[in-house]
């Protein structure tokens, strides 16, 4: 892909400070997310996996500049997001947008669609009323929905028609990324593949990049180009998908994927369980923060030390003491 | 699997009348279950699986609701026969469910222990004492881990995973002999999902209850159902031992639905879809209600309603599709 990212994170953190204990008398961090780096070309989609509460919503905030990062810089396209203000920040709101899990409470019930296509617009750019009506019909025209359909209240539309709607006002502005955030999961069987479908559609015609969080991963490996696993904020393997899916390298990836079922009886399932859940991150464990579930615990290295996200190949990083040597 | 069905549902038709008219969303179910044996039914949302579920242990909204025709028959003995009374004492201890969202199936006021105990006082006699053990050993059969301290935990306590098997430990409580499960992995992480579907399967071994899997997730199907049935506008349109069915799936909705999960493994093309949306509940439809989004539909499909027929010699998988009664 392109040689300058489009989005480029470095060192991203943020912690967040909590009171514990009786009458909050004990302050603890958590650190929901904790020195990220990655980047995104342009056409490309990277996707972060992991169970809930490993970080990737507080991460898709940060990048969206919705919250300030502890330490770190978010840079698109070359500019540092979280310095950005008044007419920089306005262009970066309009070349970067978002989808959402529920398309039932994205969109405002007492807005015309049109309307609210062209919101993103009127808020973040300078048009004529003329030119945002052509933006808004182009945009409902690139979803598979119809000019008419701009007059229409959203509780005239079904759900898989309503995510189309919250899709036409991401493209509206002509953004350079798409943050989708569980963009299919409400969505039935046979409309989710419409919607997926359109994202590669809507990603071919524009160059659009997107940064895709799904629990789903089989919709996972169908859309993205890359993939950023992580566990309790930190990334533990990232190389591209056709890699990390055909061969996990992580402990932790291995057993992510071992749990995902695949819509075929006859396929073999290799299983690997975890010890337990997800520990509490004000409490993470020492060294490694996965050694207590892992299954391939080396001993006390993995106590003790946490592993640094070093290259095992060319087109992947591990954070795990079995690659060592 | 024994020649008497557990659970046999015939001709099942529920009704719901609205000011807007009204609509069968159970619509002639023929199926059955036997012991030991797990039977999903997949559909999407608003083909009438969750109202399947409810009309089975007779928990539809009374004024809304209404059974027009049918039998179902556990162990022999018509449920739709049964006064409040009897049913109240079916349900919990011969058919049990699973909701989708335990944190809303559990009171967040009171103990995991207390509403354990809660259902076995319903349907057992004995001392407070033997409740609480039963409750603990309950819990230890969904293998929470520390059931003697969990047992005074409160929901709030517990994780998304651990609640589920709390909601799980009701469910098998009394011993039922069949568990309704309506999507209950839905809220929860594959990981977990994972660990709670290996549960369900050993929980099936160890005690040889049947499992009604409710679900529209095909990867669920494909690893826990030994038969499915799938759902359409309230009708069944396949029926079927669940190999057979994701190997040559004889009705045109259930082949499209297969092809639109995206494969974790193996090369993939563009994503099959189904194109339009499934009708509203209120419309009224004469001929194959799946017609107007399928690709082989002529004018018999729109005229008329296929009838159930056998899909291939071994009488065990069905389809309502004209296509099955030409071949």
């Amino acid at each position: 892909m392109s040689e300058t990212p489009i989005l480029d994170v470095k060192n991203l953190s943020k912690h967040f400070n909590v009171r514990t204990g009786l009458f909050g008398r004990e302050q603890r961090t958590v650190k929901a997310v904790n020195d990220l780096n990655f980047h995104i070309g342009e056409g490309e989609t990277l996707a972060l996996v992991g169970e809930s509460g490993c970080g990737k919503t507080t991460t898709t905030r940060l990048l969206l500049k919705l919250q300030n990062p502890t330490h770190g810089t978010v840079a698109f396209e070359g500019q540092d997001v979280h310095s950005l203000k008044g007419e920089g920040l306005k262009a970066f709101r309009s070349r970067v947008q978002a989808v959402f899990q529920d398309p039932w409470s994205s969109i405002n019930p007492r807005v015309r669609i049109g309307d609210f296509v062209a919101e993103p617009l009127i808020v973040n750019q300078t048009l004529t009323k003329g030119e945002v009506d052509k933006r808004v019909h182009a945009a409902l025209d690139a979803v598979g929905l119809r000019p008419q359909d701009a007059r229409k209240y959203p509780h005239e539309f079904s759900g898989g028609q309503r995510q189309r709607i919250a899709i036409a006002s991401a493209i509206v502005t002509r953004p350079r990324l798409i943050i989708l955030d569980e963009p299919v999961s409400g969505l039935d069987v046979s409309i989710r593949s419409q919607i997926i479908n359109l994202f590669k559609d809507l990603q071919a015609e524009y160059g659009l990049s997107y940064i895709l969080v799904a629990h789903d991963l089989a919709t996972t490996r169908y859309l993205a180009d890359r993939v950023a696993v992580m566990y309790l904020g930190s990334i533990v393997e990232y190389g591209t998908t056709d890699e990390i899916f055909d061969r996990p390298a992580h402990p932790y990836t291995e057993a992510l994927l071992s749990a995902a079922l695949s819509a075929d009886p006859s396929a073999q399932r290799n299983e690997i369980e975890m010890n337990g859940e997800v520990p509490s991150p004000l409490n993470p464990p020492a060294g490694c923060a996965f050694h207590p579930r892992c299954h391939r615990y080396l001993g006390d290295v993995c106590q003790k030390h946490a592993p640094m996200l070093t290259s095992k190949d060319q087109c992947r990083l591990v954070s795990c003491h079995i690659y060592k040597e | 699997m024994t020649d008497a069905p557990l659970l046999e549902v015939k001709d099942l038709k529920v009704e719901i009348s609205t000011k807007a008219g009204s609509f069968f969303p159970v619509n002639g179910h023929n199926f059955t279950v036997n012991a030991g044996e797990t039977l999903g039914i997949v559909g999407e949302s608003g083909s009438g699986k969750s109202m399947t579920a409810m009309s089975l242990v007779r928990l539809l909204p009374k004024h809304a609701a209404h059974i027009r025709s049918g039998s179902i028959k556990l162990n022999g003995r018509d449920l739709l026969t049964l006064s409040d009374k009897e049913m109240r004492r079916v349900r919990g201890s011969e058919i049990a469910m699973i909701l989708q969202d335990p944190q809303t199936s559990l009171n967040p006021a009171f103990t995991v222990g207390d509403q354990i105990s809660e259902a076995l006082s319903l349907h057992t006699t004995g001392p407070r004492r033997t409740l609480r053990d039963r409750a603990i050993d309950a819990l230890r059969k969904v293998k929470v881990a520390a059931p003697e301290h969990r047992v005074d935990a409160y929901p709030s306590e517990l994780s998304g995973g651990m609640r589920q098997r709390v909601v799980g430990a009701i469910a098998i409580s009394c011993q039922p002999k069949i568990i309704i499960a309506d999507e209950p992995t839905t809220s929860l992480d594959v990981t977990v999902q994972a660990q709670y579907l290996k549960l369900l399967r050993e929980l099936q071994e160890d005690t040889g209850m049947a499992i009604l899997f409710i679900t529209h997730d095909f990867g669920i199907v494909a690893n826990l159902c030994h038969r499915i049935v799938v759902m359409y506008f309230g009708r069944i349109v396949e029926s079927g031992p669940v190999d057979k069915i994701f190997a040559s799936p004889a009705h045109p909705y259930t082949e499209a639905l297969i092809a639109a999960v995206p494969k974790l493994h193996g090369q993939q093309g563009r994503l099959r879809t189904i194109e339009g949306l499934p009708p509203s509940p209120t419309e009224q439809i004469t001929g194959c209600p799946f017609a107007p989004r399928c690709e082989h539909a002529d004018a018999r499909c729109f005229a008329e309603l296929p009838p159930t027929v056998d899909a291939d010699s071994d009488g065990d998988h069905a389809a309502s599709c004209w296509r099955v009664v030409d071949r």
